[in-house]
């Protein structure tokens, strides 16, 4: 897997908040958002977007929409965005620990269709595994500077 | 770089499933707050389980009929808002009904523009639906009196009070003390409160 393959990027046409983001990983073996996003009719895009937007609005349910796996033995991590029977999942991460400490942003990895009422553990090994890939790390390293920004022009002088 | 538009902004019928999608949302969440069944709300309604699955998973062809039936058969209320978020162009889509009901919880439950404009002019509004005990569900404080806001079996009630120094009665300590009062204690505690320092203060006079 080449670092330069793998990209983040954010979710189009919804409305990204300031706190609270959604994108999309592509370009390796199992990242495949983008399909998924292809197979889905009309009505089921939409639920995704509306679920999506909950979740970047700060809502934190219902559980039919969307949830995390907090408390999950494998992949504590992960996070799930559902449109009818489609399932997308992927992790929870601060990309910006040091100059926006309140931002959270779900890098959504994949998508099946639904397995059955619990997920496939074999999926959240994938999305633990993705989390803490160096290439998952660069990717969104790319996208958001973490680098604290000084003031160039120096500290603030008093007019004589 | 262009601004892409919003996708509730591509056609009508998009915009209508936002919205139908999010009133949906808020069903489901009382349905998972309450543990409600399908069936029970189906009886309700006077319709099938199917029917009642089937119009949650289609919000798209919601009518306002079968909103304020499905509201209703879960005791809630609908509103239709209109509203002006100086976004012409749609480019931040809608709003979801949600962040409109908490707007409303936390200026206490106004029902009339009268209740808005009372509430308004206090200096202070404090929702306490977290800090304290499930049967109150909101107080409000200002400089010089507190309304609580808690529920009996059969309605929301609202009790007000008058006190001299709210800063004193809600910090830290005193709020854990209310985690478990009974409305009548936490009121209690006011009337306490107040004669305390009216004591205090006139004791300061004397000496």
């Amino acid at each position: 897997m080449s670092p330069s393959l793998v990209k983040f990027r954010l979710f189009g046409q919804v409305r990204q908040g300031k706190d609270r983001k959604v994108g999309i990983l592509t370009g390796a073996l199992g990242l495949n958002v983008t399909d998924g996003i292809t197979t889905l009719s009309v009505n089921q895009k939409r639920d995704l977007r509306v679920n999506l937007e909950r979740w970047l609005d700060g809502l934190n349910g219902p559980k039919s929409r969307f949830h995390n796996f907090e408390g999950d033995s494998i992949a504590p991590m992960a996070f799930v965005f559902k449109a009818q029977d489609h399932r997308f999942y992927g992790y929870r991460v601060n990309p910006l620990p040091k100059t926006a400490p309140s931002l959270q942003v779900i890098v959504l990895c994949s998508h099946a269709i639904k397995p059955g009422y619990e997920t496939d553990p074999a999926q959240k090994s994938f999305i633990k595994k993705m989390a803490e890939s160096p290439e998952s790390l660069f990717a969104l390293k790319s996208v958001f500077d973490d680098t604290p920004k000084h003031d160039t022009k120096g500290p603030l002088q008093w007019k004589q | 770089m262009e601004a892409v538009a919003h996708w509730t902004q591509n056609t009508t019928a998009d915009f209508i499933y936002s919205i139908s999608s999010n009133f949906v949302a808020q069903i489901e969440t009382k349905i998972e707050e309450e543990g409600v069944s399908q069936n029970e709300i189906a009886s309700k309604m006077n319709k099938t389980s199917g029917r009642i699955s089937q119009v949650l998973n289609n919000p798209g062809n919601l009518s306002i009929r079968v909103m304020v039936e499905l509201a209703r058969a879960l005791g809630m209320k609908v509103s239709i808002v209109a509203y002006d978020d100086h976004d012409p162009n749609n480019d931040l889509g809608p709003i979801a009904p949600d962040v409109f009901v908490k707007c409303w919880e936390r200026a206490g439950y106004p029902a009339s523009l009268l209740d808005v404009e009372k509430l308004s002019s206090c200096s202070s509004l404090y929702a306490f639906n977290k800090m304290i005990m499930p049967t109150i569900t909101t107080a409000h404080i200002s400089r010089s009196f507190v309304d609580v806001y808690f529920n009996t079996s059969d309605k929301k009630c609202r009790q007000h009070g008058v006190y001299s120094d709210p800063a004193r009665i809600f910090d830290n300590s005193e709020l854990r003390w209310f985690q478990d009062a009974p409305v009548d204690s936490f009121l209690g505690r006011i009337i306490w409160h107040e004669q305390n320092l009216t004591t205090k203060a006139s004791q300061e006079k004397k000496a």
